[in-house]
């Protein structure tokens, strides 16, 4: 015989007691997910930083230097000369373009550098200039930092304060090459890292404390001119972008454009060593926690702490600077 | 018996609440407030980087006001500087060249220490 008053089920307690164990279990494995979901966007960020040693590495097997920084037809002394020249919208006989064009063919995008016209500047190629190329984004940028409302900054006839009109809505990248320790952006006609002597420095390119890295506006760097050594020198890395009003709060973004959009220096305002991830434009950073990615001239990838030494980390920018750097990665 | 359950359960979820939001934090080093008015020859100098370069570690920079007033950022959000001896450069760029004497900027005589909490730290540049 069944009795009619046993309880069935479950208690109220019980049932509390349930829920309460299933909510500690969630909230023991949502923050493993994310911290396993954002390993994954720092490894991907890693391999991206890797393929972009190795095609420049590449570059430099087929034709013995490494790419040019950026390659411009005006002489620059700004940091926004190129980048200017990129959507200058007389476009025909300009330049203006960036290292990532030149190494395209060896990221698998030969198609893009096929379409490419190479007798005018960014803005002339619209086309293939405004595409997303996955490899030049970092996920972790992308995924939480930059989202739909924020447009590429390069479009039509952009000055050193006034923003583009007619902006690109693709075509960003996260990476850029290092083009040393001081803010100076040299045109490279008068000089070359072996030539270079410090006495020349002062008179040439932009800033005070221009200490050439590996890469420059019109760069013909090989291997044999980074005398600081290849382990020693930075190649490339993750680019800081910043959003504000006018430099030295906002950033530029475009992977065709050459200039501030993919190049940085390891310094700040005129050569001071100040580390990455700070408030200045021109600067490297990631948004991953606790440092970023840098692709060094030897073909290696480190993730380097944003603790570390701003002097060691200056000098690791210079490919000639003479000094002495003790760096362990 | 069962109010007793009740109780210990909340406590587990209290205690993994605490533990792991005790858990993370950053590699950063003892950092002490620093901040300070710069002048040159007594009127103050607005729109100047000041950047403390401690031996091994991150350095710290700021931008002095109107007034000459600046407050040292050492990363992000988080303001003051590693604490211990540092160099001090003082930089003001103008069409992308230095405006201030090199020994307070590219050859830099400046030094300053930081103590743990706050500081004031104000320099008086001399034009040659």
């Amino acid at each position: 015989m069944r009795n009619r008053n046993r309880k069935q089920g479950f208690t109220l307690i019980e049932l509390l007691v349930v829920i309460a164990i299933i909510a500690i279990l969630i909230a023991l494995l949502l923050p493993a997910v994310q911290q396993a979901r954002e390993a994954a966007r720092r490894s991907t960020c890693k391999n991206n930083m890797k393929q972009i040693s190795l095609a420049l590495h590449n570059y430099h097997e087929i034709h013995g230097v490494f790419p040019p920084g950026a390659i411009a037809t005006t002489a620059t002394s700004s940091a926004y000369n190129v980048w200017g020249e990129a959507g200058n919208t007389t476009g025909v006989g300009l330049h203006g373009t960036s290292w990532m064009l030149q190494i395209l063919p060896l990221v698998d995008q030969a198609n893009i550098y096929n379409q490419w016209n190479f007798n005018t500047n960014v803005i002339g190629n619209r086309s293939a200039a405004e595409n997303d190329i996955p490899v030049f984004y970092c996920p972790t940028r992308r995924s939480k930092v930059r989202k739909v409302d924020e447009k590429i900054t390069i479009g039509e006839n952009p000055g050193t304060s006034t923003p583009a009109s007619n902006r690109f809505t693709k075509g960003g990248t996260d990476y850029g090459v290092c083009i040393g320790g001081g803010n100076g952006w040299a045109d490279g006609d008068l000089i070359h890292l072996t030539h270079r002597t410090d006495a020349l420095i002062g008179t040439f390119g932009g800033g005070s404390g221009a200490f050439l890295g590996v890469f420059y506006v019109n760069s013909d760097t090989a291997i044999r001119d980074i005398d600081d050594g290849t382990s020693n020198t930075i190649m490339s890395g993750e680019q800081q972008k910043l959003h504000g009003s006018g430099a030295p709060k906002t950033s530029q973004d475009s992977w065709a454009a050459g200039g501030v959009g993919n190049m940085f220096d390891t310094g700040i305002s005129g050569g001071t060593a100040g580390g990455f991830n700070n408030n200045f434009y021109q600067s490297a950073g990631s948004d991953h926690t606790g440092g970023a990615h840098f692709g060094f001239a030897d073909g290696s990838v480190h993730f380097l702490s944003e603790n570390m030494s701003s002097r060691v980390y200056l000098e690791l920018g210079t490919a000639d600077g003479r000094e002495t750097t003790k760096f362990v990665p | 018996m069962q109010h007793l359950r009740l109780f210990g359960s909340v406590v587990l979820c209290l205690g993994l609440a605490v533990g792991l939001s005790a858990c993370g934090g950053s590699a950063a080093p003892a950092l002490g407030k620093v901040k300070g008015k710069v002048t040159m020859d007594g009127a103050p100098l607005a729109d100047a980087n000041v950047t403390f370069m401690p031996e091994n570690i991150r350095a710290s920079s700021g931008t002095t006001d109107g007034e000459g007033n600046y407050e040292l950022i050492y990363i992000r959000d988080e303001m003051g500087a590693a604490v211990g001896p540092h160099k001090v450069v003082i930089s003001k760029l103008v069409d992308e060249k230095e405006t201030i004497p090199p020994n307070y900027s590219d050859e830099t005589e400046l030094t300053a220490d930081v103590k743990s909490g706050a500081n004031e730290i104000n320099f008086d540049l001399k034009e040659n």
